[in-house]
C-alpha cells in the first residue's frame, strides 16, 4: 500500500466518488482518507449530493433543450454562403469603396475644377474672338514699349461681340473719368500752391522781393 | 466537405458510410455527437439558454466548415471546447458593449438566475439541473470548467490540462475544491 498524503487524498476525492480510479489506487485512497476525519465527512456531504444527481438527468435535460440543433444548423449551413458574402461585401468591401471614392474626389476635387474653369474659359475665348486677335493683345501687353495709341488702336480692331459692348463702354468712360479727377486733382494742388505762395508774399520783407527779383531777372536773361 | 474526412472527426464512430450523398446525414450526426457538449459548454459561459443555442449552432457550423483545417493534434472535442470558449468570450464582449450603449435590457436579466423562474414552471423535472447548473456558474471558472469537463464530458485530466492551460496537479485542486464547494452550497438538497 501507498500512503497518501492530505493533498494526494483531497486530489483522489472526486475520482473516488465518482468512480474514477483504479483499483488499486481505490485500495490507497480508503486507506489513507482515515487519517483524515474532515475529509472523511466531506467525502459523505459530497456523496449525498451526487447520489441524487445522475448524470443521465443532466445528458437528458441537455438533450431536450438541444432536440432541434441539427435542423437548426442544417437551415443556416445551407443559408451560409450567401449570407457570409453578403456580410463581407456589406461590412467590408462597401466601406472600403465608399472610402476609396471619399479620397479620390478630395485629393483629385480641386485640380478637376481648376482644369475645368481654364478648360471653360478658353472655350470661351476662342469661341468669342479670333485666335490671331488674341494673339497680338498678348504681345502687345507684354512689351513694355507699347504705347497708349497702339494698345487701343488694336484693342479697337478687335470686333467684340455685342454682349460685351456694355462692359468695355463702361471701363472706357470709368478710365476717363480717372484721368479728368487726376487733372482736376492736379490744378488744383497747383492753385493751391499758388494760392499760398501769394499769402507769402504780404509776409516777405523787402530784402527776400529783391532777391527774387534778381532771380527772376536772371532767369529772363538765361533764357 | 469531404464526407470521408468528416466521418475520421466523428466521435463514437457513428458515422454511415463515406458516400457523396450522405453528406448532410453525416452532418447531422456529428451536430448530434457533440451538440449536448458545445451546449452545456456555452451554457456556463454564457449562463442563458438562448444565448447558448444561438452558439451552438454557431459553433457547429463553424466546426463542420472548417474540418478540413483540423489538424489530429488534439480530439474533437477539445477542438470544439476551444471554438466554443472563444465564440462565447467574442459574444460576451459584444453583448456588454450593446448593454453598455442600450439601457433596454440590465445585464441581470439575460442571467440564468432569471432565466431559472420562468424554466421552473415550464420544466419541473428538471428542477435539481437548473438549481445545480445555478451553482455552478457560481464557482471560479478554473474549478467550474475542471468539474464540468472532467464529470459530464468525461475529459481525461491532460487533455484540460491543454484546454485551461492549468497543471495536472492544479486541476486535481480545482477539481476538488469545485466538488466541496457544490456540496456545501447544496446541503438543502440533500
Amino acid at each position: 500500500m501507498n500512503e497518501m498524503t492530505r493533498k494526494q487524498v483531497e486530489e483522489a476525492l472526486p475520482d473516488y466518488l465518482f468512480g474514477a480510479l483504479n483499483d488499486s489506487e481505490k485500495i490507497d485512497f480508503e486507506q489513507s482518507i482515515v487519517q483524515y476525519p474532515d475529509l472523511v465527512q466531506e467525502l459523505n456531504e459530497a456523496k449525498a449530493l451526487f447520489d441524487r444527481i445522475e448524470k443521465t438527468d443532466f445528458e437528458n435535460a441537455v438533450s431536450s433543450k438541444t432536440r432541434n440543433m441539427s435542423v437548426k444548423v442544417n437551415k443556416k449551413l445551407s443559408a451560409k454562403p450567401q449570407r457570409k458574402r453578403f456580410n463581407l461585401i456589406t461590412r467590408f468591401v462597401l466601406p472600403a469603396a465608399a472610402i476609396v471614392l471619399i479620397m479620390f474626389y478630395t485629393l483629385f476635387d480641386a485640380n478637376d475644377s481648376s482644369d475645368s474653369t481654364i478648360e471653360m474659359n478658353n472655350q470661351s475665348l476662342t469661341s468669342n474672338y479670333d485666335l490671331d486677335e488674341i494673339a497680338v493683345i498678348l504681345a502687345e501687353s507684354e512689351s513694355d514699349d507699347v504705347d497708349d495709341v497702339t494698345m487701343n488702336t488694336s484693342f479697337n480692331q478687335i470686333n467684340f461681340p455685342d454682349v460685351y459692348s456694355d462692359i468695355i463702354e463702361e471701363m472706357y468712360y470709368e478710365e476717363m473719368y480717372n484721368y479728368i479727377d487726376q487733372i482736376t486733382h492736379y490744378v488744383g494742388s497747383n492753385f493751391s500752391y499758388n494760392n499760398d505762395l501769394y499769402s507769402n508774399f504780404e509776409t516777405f520783407e523787402e530784402e527776400e522781393f529783391q532777391e527774387i527779383l534778381k532771380e527772376l531777372e536772371n532767369v529772363g536773361k538765361f533764357n | 466537405m469531404s464526407t470521408a474526412l468528416l466521418a475520421n472527426h466523428i466521435e463514437n464512430d457513428t458515422l454511415a458510410s463515406a458516400e457523396e450523398g450522405n453528406e448532410v446525414l453525416n452532418a447531422n450526426q456529428f451536430v448530434n455527437a457533440n451538440k449536448n457538449f458545445v451546449f452545456s459548454t456555452a451554457l456556463r459561459f454564457t449562463k442563458d439558454y438562448d444565448d447558448a443555442d444561438d452558439i451552438t449552432q454557431e459553433v457547429l457550423i463553424k466546426a463542420l466548415s472548417n474540418l478540413g483545417s483540423f489538424n489530429h493534434q488534439s480530439s474533437v472535442k477539445t477542438w470544439l471546447y476551444r471554438i466554443t470558449v472563444n465564440m462565447c468570450l467574442n459574444f460576451k464582449r459584444k453583448k456588454s458593449m450593446l448593454s453598455f450603449f442600450s439601457n433596454f435590457k440590465s445585464e441581470s436579466e439575460y442571467d440564468i438566475d432569471s432565466k431559472e423562474a420562468s424554466a421552473q414552471n415550464k420544466m419541473e423535472n428538471n428542477e435539481l439541473f437548473e438549481r445545480f447548473n445555478h451553482e455552478l456558474t457560481k464557482l471560479p471558472e478554473k474549478q467550474r470548467e475542471t468539474f464540468a469537463l472532467r464529470y459530464f464530458h468525461d475529459l481525461s485530466y491532460q487533455e484540460i490540462s491543454e484546454l485551461l492551460g492549468t497543471s495536472v496537479g492544479g486541476l486535481k485542486a480545482n477539481y476538488f475544491q469545485a466538488v466541496k464547494k457544490l456540496a456545501q452550497n447544496m446541503k438543502d438538497l440533500r
